[in-house]
């Protein structure tokens, strides 16, 4: 080692300035990086669950009102309603939204026999139904309507089958009318977006399940439009006059609506960060 | 041998050079893999989108077809097809994204697909929905003279009601037609809309051409 040039002050100097300034300059940038790396991440959190929200409810909105080879749901009951179906018919808010549709490969008939609004069974066709079908493609479980010319509609729950004869379940509400033999059986789905305040969540009801849409959820508003685009008052869904019964009667206005508009408020998950709002609009496809 | 080495010890400068661009670089990766994500997710969404409103844009093209129509006969055998067709439907297409799909017949068609896909699988005896392709081709080939930037290829079926009960899928006997249209886009993006449309009953037939009524129109399942 004897003989061996060391590094001088001088270079020592520069060399430790050199590392200094780009060390921080590094440090600044991670510094700035880290701090900003949640708020990129719930920014990516606030979009994905606005796309999810409206994604979802854009696709039951497209689906709303659509019907059987008989025709549309829409042409003779709403395809959309402003309330729970809990509550009480002519009710109507702006943050609710419940949706109605027969699913496409849905399940359905006709009666054979008229059906009383308290029977436990309903006799139906079972000609023309799918091959290897027991009960026309109704399955224990499966949710449906039932609804004539006369734009009675009740819902059904089917407990169990057996050939041409669905078993139904009491705990749906009571059926307010008597449907006469030809009435049309149709697995549905009826479901309801609603915002629970309490959790700040949107959350999309559909039988005896409720799952949520999205988080952090601050403020949820329907509007709903005519054929004009003009935006309808909720109380013209309010004030009459009334079709069908029990716990689907609905104000006639309802079969008017052409366009739905939502919108979504989020908020970021720490409540710091960014908002969005997200606003769909959708003009029904199955307009009656 | 190590006095030789130490003599030229030169490798302090390159040793931190090194860790300093290693370290940019993870730097850089992180940001670039999150921001890239984030755009894939938007991108697919957005194409999501696209093919959804393609696919409606097919069905709704296709009933205009339909409507002039005045036998629906003809499109079930298979005798007419729509004024919206690209090329021979038995050949092979190379779909954006890259991959290939025979449209039409056979066994691995889409067709066949659509066969076995479409009323969830479910069968009517004689009445079994025999689906014939009506329309097919890229949605930017859509307005002539008009510039639609788009990628999706569509493909639109045709099949009988089953519901009409005549035991043959290639008669109409309640005109009630089954449509069912696929948008098919980069990275697998598949959107499908199905529809029934009834031919308007004579009394309710305004001027011609004579109209056709929307009895059902959903976003399917693939």
């Amino acid at each position: 080692m004897t003989g061996e040039r060391g590094f001088t002050l001088l270079e020592l100097v520069v060399a430790t300035g050199v590392m200094l300034a780009t060390t921080g300059a590094l440090m600044t940038m991670l510094h700035h990086g880290l701090a900003r790396t949640p708020v990129l991440e719930e920014a990516a959190d606030l979009n994905q669950r606005a796309r999810v929200a409206a994604e979802r409810l854009a696709a039951d909105l497209r689906a709303a009102g659509s019907g059987t080879p008989s025709g549309p749901l829409s042409a003779r009951f709403p395809a959309a309603e402003p309330r729970r179906l809990g509550d009480a018919p002519g009710s109507a808010v702006s943050d609710v939204l419940t949706i109605r549709y027969v699913p496409a490969h849905a399940a359905r008939s006709r009666l054979v026999e008229p059906l009383e609004p308290g029977a436990g069974s309903a006799i139906i066709e079972t000609a023309g139904c799918p091959s290897q079908t027991t009960a026309c493609g109704f399955t224990a479980g499966t949710n449906a309507l039932v609804f004539d010319a006369s734009s009675q509609i009740d819902p059904l729950r089917v407990e169990a089958i057996s050939a041409g004869t669905l078993v139904l379940a009491a705990s749906v509400a009571p059926r307010a009318a008597t449907y006469p033999a030809g009435s049309e059986v149709a697995e549905a789905v009826e479901a309801t977006y609603a915002l629970d305040t309490d959790s700040k969540q949107l959350r999309r009801t559909e039988g005896n399940g409720t799952f949520t849409v999205a988080d952090h959820v601050e403020a949820l508003t329907f509007e709903w439009l005519d054929a004009r685009l003009a935006v309808m008052p909720l109380a013209a869904f309010q004030n009459g006059p009334f079709h069908a019964a029990g716990s689907r009667m609905f104000d006639v206005d309802l079969l008017r609506v052409r366009v739905i508009r939502a919108t979504i408020q989020l908020a970021s998950g720490s409540g710091r960060g960014p908002a969005a709002v997200a606003r769909i609009t959708v003009a029904l496809r199955n307009g009656g | 041998m190590c006095r030789r080495a130490l003599a030229n010890a030169r490798g302090t400068a390159l040793l931190l050079v090194i860790t300093l661009v290693l370290l940019l670089a993870a730097v850089g990766a992180a940001v670039s893999v999150a921001s890239r994500t984030e755009i894939l997710i938007a991108a697919s969404f957005r194409q999501g989108r696209e093919a959804v409103y393609a696919a409606e844009g097919a069905v709704a093209r296709a009933v205009r077809d339909l409507a002039v129509l005045p036998d629906w006969n003809v499109v079930l055998s298979g005798a007419v097809r729509s004024s919206f067709t690209d090329g021979v439907a038995t050949s092979p297409r190379a779909l954006p994204g890259g991959d290939t799909v025979t449209l039409c017949c056979g066994p691995l068609s889409l067709t066949d697909e659509v066969q076995h896909r479409a009323f969830g699988g479910r069968r009517w005896g004689g009445d079994t929905p025999l689906w014939q392709i009506f329309a097919w081709g890229p949605v930017s080939a859509w307005a002539a003279g008009a510039e639609i930037d788009s990628r999706l290829y569509v493909v639109v079926w045709v099949a009988d009601d089953p519901d009409d009960g005549d035991g043959d899928p290639t008669v109409d006997s309640n005109g009630i037609l089954g449509i069912y249209a696929q948008a098919l886009g980069p990275r697998g993006a598949r959107r499908v809309v199905d529809a029934l449309i009834r031919r308007a009953p004579a009394a309710d037939e305004g001027p011609p051409p004579p109209r056709v009524r929307i009895l059902s129109w959903r976003e399917g399942q693939w």
